[in-house]
């Protein structure tokens, strides 16, 4: 039995105060829904805008200027953040390196049936396709379109031999930055925001791992490829011929397979 | 480095590692015993010792020949034994069928000699990790099929050793390994093998490791050389 004022009720009472001692919260208003371009507050998470009380005299000039807008004052007198609800999701990305030449094109079957769906089958992720030939096309990260077929297949009838490897190389430069990020309007209910993530990159290269391009450029697409491919991401590529797959480790690779079975 | 490790399927199903390597003075060999067959392990290893005891075995310009050298006599034994023609056969299709991958290193470059599938590792000058994986389908070259008389394809009987040179300008490392290590060239170990590789070291304890600690991924028998 425990007496009144012992160290037991001053402890119960310090662990369960009693209702009259629990401090009011404020009450978080609902906000009203929003209207496509109506200008809104930000209210990132664990940043509440803490209201500043603005010096007077000589120091009134030493307030730091906040870079985030504030709401305006609530009839109470408080500042009562908007909340910005962001969904961060994080999607992997897959550049396919197509090369567009004759001895591509003599493979068109073999590509086109047999690497390509093994690229597309990856249906949840981001896709972008650098086609290379005499000249370079650079398909951008398609993020919520589709890329357009007629990217996706090799053509059977391309003639000329000359292909720019080396600017298709440093065309990665485009697509490839260092924390993508990006950041677009949720089509959730429940969030403003979506912010999406690159999360991993896989490259997945076709053809002949020769280019016609000079020295010089050489050097520069395999220093900068070479860097780019010590941050993790994983590529593979597909040479048409056996002797061709040491040219396709030269540019750091890291998984080379070959197209052609015979011996 | 040398790692030969058992794969977790044949650990499943009872098979010994059919795998089979040696190491000297910038020569590296190995042998890959062909899962179909009973007794790969054997022919592996029978093969290594005989051609180890060959006096010129590391000197690229006999490689070839070496090769012959030893089948003959792994052939003249094995007619000692077996007289009946077809057992004969049998013991060849039981025990030599294997892949054989050789790596010299000389002044300028490396040169890889290969019959069968396999995989050429390489670290290139900008340290970074390459899987090469020569694959030619579900009937692979060995070199016993030049003494199988029942062959489903006479062209079974023409393959030679592939050659592929790697100037040492272009690469810091060239290795040879077995099929077995596809998950490695795969990158489900994420990458985390490439140290390894890359190391000038010797870390085949720490490399075992990985490899063991994963060892449910490797189904087929483990072998690297680099």
């Amino acid at each position: 039995m425990s007496k009144k004022g012992s160290k037991l009720d001053a402890f119960i009472e310090k662990v369960f105060p009693s209702k009259e001692e629990i401090p009011k919260k404020p009450i978080m208003k609902t906000t009203k829904p929003r209207q496509v371009g109506e200008e809104y507050s930000e209210y990132y998470h664990g940043q509440g805008t803490q209201g500043v009380k603005p010096l007077e005299g000589e120091n009134a000039q030493e307030v730091p200027k906040t870079t985030k807008p504030t709401t305006p004052a609530s009839p109470e007198g408080k500042n009562i953040p908007k909340r910005k609800y962001i969904k961060y999701t994080q999607k992997d990305l897959t550049i396919l390196l197509l090369e567009e030449s004759a001895d591509t094109s003599s493979l068109a079957d073999i590509i086109n049936n047999g690497i390509i769906p093994l690229v597309k089958k990856k249906t949840d992720n981001f896709f972008a396709i650098i086609r290379y030939g005499e000249k370079v096309d650079v398909t951008p990260i398609s993020l919520f379109e589709k890329i357009p077929e007629e990217k996706w297949v090799v053509k059977s009838d391309v003639k000329t031999s000359a292909v720019d490897l080396y600017s298709a190389l440093l065309s990665f430069k485009k697509i490839v930055k260092k924390d993508f990020v990006c950041v677009c309007t949720s089509k959730d209910f429940f969030y403003d925001e979506e912010q999406i993530r690159i999360a991993n990159i896989e490259i997945y290269g076709v053809g002949s791992a020769q280019s016609t391009g000079d020295q010089a450029k050489k050097e520069e697409a395999t220093a900068y490829f070479n860097d780019l491919l010590k941050d993790g991401i994983q590529s593979k590529y597909f040479c048409l011929q056996i002797e061709q797959m040491k040219e396709a480790a030269s540019f750091g690779f890291r998984s080379i397979g070959c197209l052609s079975k015979e011996y | 480095m040398l790692i030969s490790k058992q794969g977790f399927g044949h650990y499943n199903a009872g098979i010994n590692n059919q795998d089979f390597c040696f190491e000297e003075n910038g020569f590296k060999i190995l042998a890959d015993g062909c899962s179909e067959g009973k007794f790969s392990e054997i022919g592996t290893r029978l093969f290594m010792q005989i051609f180890a005891s060959l006096p010129d075995h590391a000197k690229l310009e006999k490689f070839e020949e070496n090769v012959e050298t030893t089948f003959q006599k792994i052939l003249d034994f094995f007619s000692s034994v077996w007289t009946d023609p077809d057992r004969y056969q049998e013991a060849i299709t039981n025990n030599l069928l294997f892949t054989i991958v050789a790596c010299f290193e000389l002044e300028d470059r490396f040169v890889v000699k290969m019959l069968g599938d396999g995989y050429i590792v390489t670290v290139n000058r900008h340290r970074n990790v390459s899987f090469l994986k020569y694959f030619f389908g579900k009937c692979p070259p060995y070199f016993a099929y030049h003494y199988c008389e029942h062959l489903q394809d006479e062209r079974f009987k023409n393959y030679t050793f592939k050659t592929f040179e790697f100037l040492k300008t272009d690469f810091l490392k060239v290795g040879i390994a077995t099929d077995g290590i596809e998950p490695i060239a795969k990158g489900l170990l994420k990458n985390s093998f490439d140290v390894f590789l890359q190391s000038e070291q010797d870390v085949v304890f720490s490399a075992e490791g990985i490899i063991l600690a994963n060892m449910n991924l490797f189904f087929d028998d483990v072998t690297i050389l680099i």
